[in-house]
């Protein structure tokens, strides 16, 4: 694009030269075209559609590098938060360890957190995992719902060392999630704005879901009840 | 009122560039020493007339400059090229300006073509470099505008706690390290920022130079920099708006931000001794002590400036490789003139402008009326170039086409011949027409534009009528380009020699080209009455005693549109005629 940038100003400047050269020299493509009548109106319609031009490829790349830029800042943000998210993971699976010896537990439960485990590392693209994660989420805060109702559990020092490690975690995922979660604002609202969502339409780009935090996952799991 | 709000744009255009250079200075003292040589350059050339050769004055003291600086050879070569381009290119306001001046006080006669001949220093040149100047730094000034904004406008603000290494967005409180940031000597000191979540190092690694005024690297307010303004706002517990790229150092501090300095300069204005990048580090950094909003404002506010600039820059540049027309009382005739207007107009719309002019805006039927016993017997000549230049008179002629063949275009009836310059038309007259003296020619004409650099003294004979040996009388114009005059050339001139001409009797001024005329003649000999209308308008009324001007009594060889010169052909007349007739009485007017 910086190419294009360049050499559009380079043909630019290369006319704008031939065009006053030729005036300087007498030229005027008035005269010198008699039998032809090449119009100055015809001259200064070049000038002007090469100027409208530059002028609409310039807005044209503006609004092509900032879509780029809203994706690419989202995907920063993401690798940003998905380190921590999955050591997140890896602190939930010990707790599902941890809860399988309690054969009176939801089981499915279980079950859902180590798929969407799973499910989560074999999504590539953000948008999904952030779903995935999102779906993660609500899972999880049934399964500290039920960690409260087992005081074995609660007694037991490896649990409570899990519980202390992914509660540290999460107020670390908490300050990224906010950056994150502005950056898929500034994303979105970029997307559906004019005249931006045709472009995002032609390059394919779709709203990115937001990531939730445990509040939200909780009044979701107040407001399903 | 068009000459003056030109001036105060450009006067305007002239304190922006002021300003604007005034506060990019950051290099050395050299700079403001050009600036003030232009200035006392510019007013000594606007009262003396002397020639501009202002633009030197900046090349030497860069020139010295950079000497000094021991710079290679190749690097002093083409920074003397780009310094004498934009320093001729900057000056288009202040030349602008010289010119509105100059010619308002009618010190400068004809146009800025004419000026170039006697100055050597083409205006056209400076309206060239104008737009390259306004092309090359302009334009790519405005994109660079456009980036900044859009990277402040896509990237939220960072918590510094749990901010990823590249590019961030920060927003917090300035804390000292050691000394304080920033002081007085241009010097900035390693400093944190902190936001409650964490702190980070800000390390401007002995920045002393500031970017230009539109990349505010140290920016203390959002309207510029300001120099010694630093510690007033830097200072310890001050917010601070901070964009730059985060790095994990790992030494001192663990998240740290170290500005890039010099490479990022972008300024539609940059005089600058070119210098080198050497403490080049991260390419974006911003810090301000203005809150965010006030900086997307800013920039937008700087884009539409720019753009502003640049179109009012290639405006007066354009305008500079035009003609302006003075007629020495301080009166400017641009309004047909300056600018091409006509260039930029359909022929239909011309036509439509030009056909009846405010300025010759006179009643149709104020022609002088004398009674004619002959009253409504048809032309001897009527010529109507309707595809062909058949005689539609009485008069038994045949037109001939001289070194060319006529064009055909649309005229005010119909068509109208079209006349390029070096061809014209022969009337031959079978048998001499005696007709008495009394007559009566009128026609429609349109001059063409001129060449650019046509002879400022071309005369275009119109109508002549040859003897064997002499041109015994002729409708021409005479004049320089731009400023053609109709007038009468007296005396019996031989052929080839324009010397002998007498006088010219100047009966009108100001002929503009591309429009069209209505040209009257009627003589009557028996009351000896003389009278030329242009466009209804009286020019010339005789009555009693001959004129100068010999008036024709035969016709024998009638010829439109050649010049009174045998050796130059491209003196014949460039332009249109429409709707010609000959009467052999004079002719009462309707």
């Amino acid at each position: 694009m910086k190419k294009i940038i360049f050499w559009t100003m380079v043909a630019f400047v290369i006319a704008v030269l031939i065009v006053s050269v030729l005036q300087i020299l007498g030229f005027n493509l008035l005269m010198a075209a008699a039998e032809t009548r090449i119009t100055g109106l015809w001259l200064l319609s070049g000038i002007l559609l090469l100027i409208l031009t530059i002028v609409v490829l310039v807005w044209v790349i503006s609004i092509f590098n900032s879509l780029i830029q809203v994706r690419n800042n989202i995907m920063k943000a993401w690798k940003n938060i998905d380190v921590v998210l999955l050591q997140r993971h890896d602190e939930l699976s010990k707790l599902v360890e941890a809860f399988k010896i309690y054969t009176d537990y939801e089981q499915h439960v279980l079950l859902a957190i180590t798929q969407l485990r799973v499910a989560y590392r074999q999504k590539k693209d953000s948008a999904q995992k952030t779903t995935v994660e999102n779906d993660l989420n609500f899972k999880a805060n049934d399964l500290f719902a039920g960690f409260e109702k087992y005081p074995e559990l609660k007694a037991n020092e490896n649990s409570v060392r899990i519980m202390d490690s992914i509660s540290s975690l999460e107020s670390i995922i908490a300050g990224r999630r906010v950056f994150f979660n502005d950056t898929v604002k500034v994303y979105n609202a970029q997307i559906e704005t004019f005249p931006y969502f045709v472009f995002a339409g032609i390059m394919g780009l779709r709203s990115h879901p937001y990531l939730d935090d445990f509040e939200t996952a909780e009044k979701f799991r107040g407001n399903s009840k | 009122m068009i000459v003056l709000i030109s001036a105060i744009a450009c006067l305007l255009c002239f304190l922006i560039l002021f300003v604007k250079i005034v506060r990019e200075i950051n290099e050395s003292e050299i700079i403001i020493k050009a600036i003030i040589a232009i200035f006392i350059l510019t007013v000594f050339y606007i009262f003396s007339g002397f020639l501009p050769y202002i633009a030197l004055a900046p090349l030497l003291l860069v020139l010295i400059a950079e000497i000094k600086l021991k710079l290679p050879f190749h690097k002093i070569l083409f920074s003397l090229i780009k310094v004498s381009v934009y320093s001729v290119g900057v000056l288009v306001p202040f030349f602008a300006v010289t010119v509105f001046l100059k010619c308002w006080h009618g010190r400068f006669d004809y146009s800025i073509n004419h000026y170039i001949t006697y100055s050597k220093f083409p205006s056209e040149l400076i309206g060239l470099f104008g737009m390259i100047f306004a092309a090359t730094k302009g334009i790519p000034c405005i994109i660079e505008l456009i980036k900044q904004l859009r990277t402040i406008q896509n990237l939220p603000t960072s918590a510094i706690g749990s901010a990823a290494s590249g590019l961030n967005e920060f927003k917090g409180i300035i804390r000292p390290v050691n000394e304080m940031p920033f002081n007085d000597k241009k010097d900035c000191f390693p400093f944190y920022l902190e936001d409650g979540t964490g702190k980070l190092l800000v390390d401007p690694e002995n920045v002393k130079n500031y970017p230009g005024f539109w990349d505010i690297v140290f920016n203390s307010n959002i309207s510029g920099i300001h120099r010694g303004g630093k510690n007033k706002y830097f200072t310890p517990g001050t917010e601070a708006y901070l964009l730059g790229n985060l790095r994990k150092d790992g030494i001192a501090e663990d998240m740290v931000i170290k500005p890039k300095a010099e490479k990022h300069k972008r300024s539609f204005i940059e005089w600058v001794v070119s210098s080198d990048p050497k403490n080049v580090d991260d390419p974006v950094f911003w810090l301000s002590t203005a809150k965010e909003e006030s900086i997307i404002r800013h920039i937008r506010y700087s884009i539409f400036l720019n753009i502003l600039l640049l179109l009012l820059w290639l405006f007066i540049s354009f305008a500079l490789q035009t003609t302006v027309i003075s007629n020495g009382n301080g009166k400017l005739s641009w309004s047909y003139d300056l600018f091409k207007v006509k260039d930029l107009l359909p022929q239909s719309m011309l036509d439509k402008i030009y056909s009846k002019p405010p300025s010759l805006n006179v009643p149709e039927n104020n022609y002088k009326t004398w009674t004619s016993d002959r009253a409504g017997t048809p032309p001897i000549i009527r010529l109507n170039f309707n595809d062909n230049i058949k005689n539609l008179g009485t008069l038994k002629v045949t037109p001939v086409e001289r070194y060319g063949i006529i064009k055909y275009q649309p005229g005010i009836e119909g068509k109208a011949g079209y006349f390029d310059g070096t061809y014209y038309l022969d009337l031959f007259s079978e048998t001499p027409v005696d007709f008495g003296g009394s007559f009566t020619i009128e026609f429609w004409f349109k001059p063409d534009r001129a060449k650019a650099w046509d002879d400022t003294l071309t005369r275009y004979i119109l109508l002549s009528n040859f003897t064997p040996d002499f041109l015994s009388a002729s409708l021409a114009f005479q004049g320089p380009v731009n400023k053609k005059i109709v007038s009468l050339v007296t005396g019996n001139l031989k052929h080839g020699t324009a010397q002998e001409i007498k006088e010219w009797y100047k009966v009108t001024d100001n002929l503009y080209e591309m429009r069209w005329y209505h040209f009257f003649v009627s003589y009557d000999r028996n009351r000896d009455k003389l009278a030329y209308y242009l466009d209804g308008k009286a020019l010339w009324l005789s009555e009693g005693g001959q004129p100068a001007f010999k008036i024709p009594e035969r016709i024998e060889n009638l010829s439109i549109g050649q010049t009174y010169s045998y050796s130059s052909k491209r003196d014949n007349f460039r332009g249109w005629v429409d709707e010609f007739y000959f009467y052999d009485y004079a002719r009462p007017v309707e």
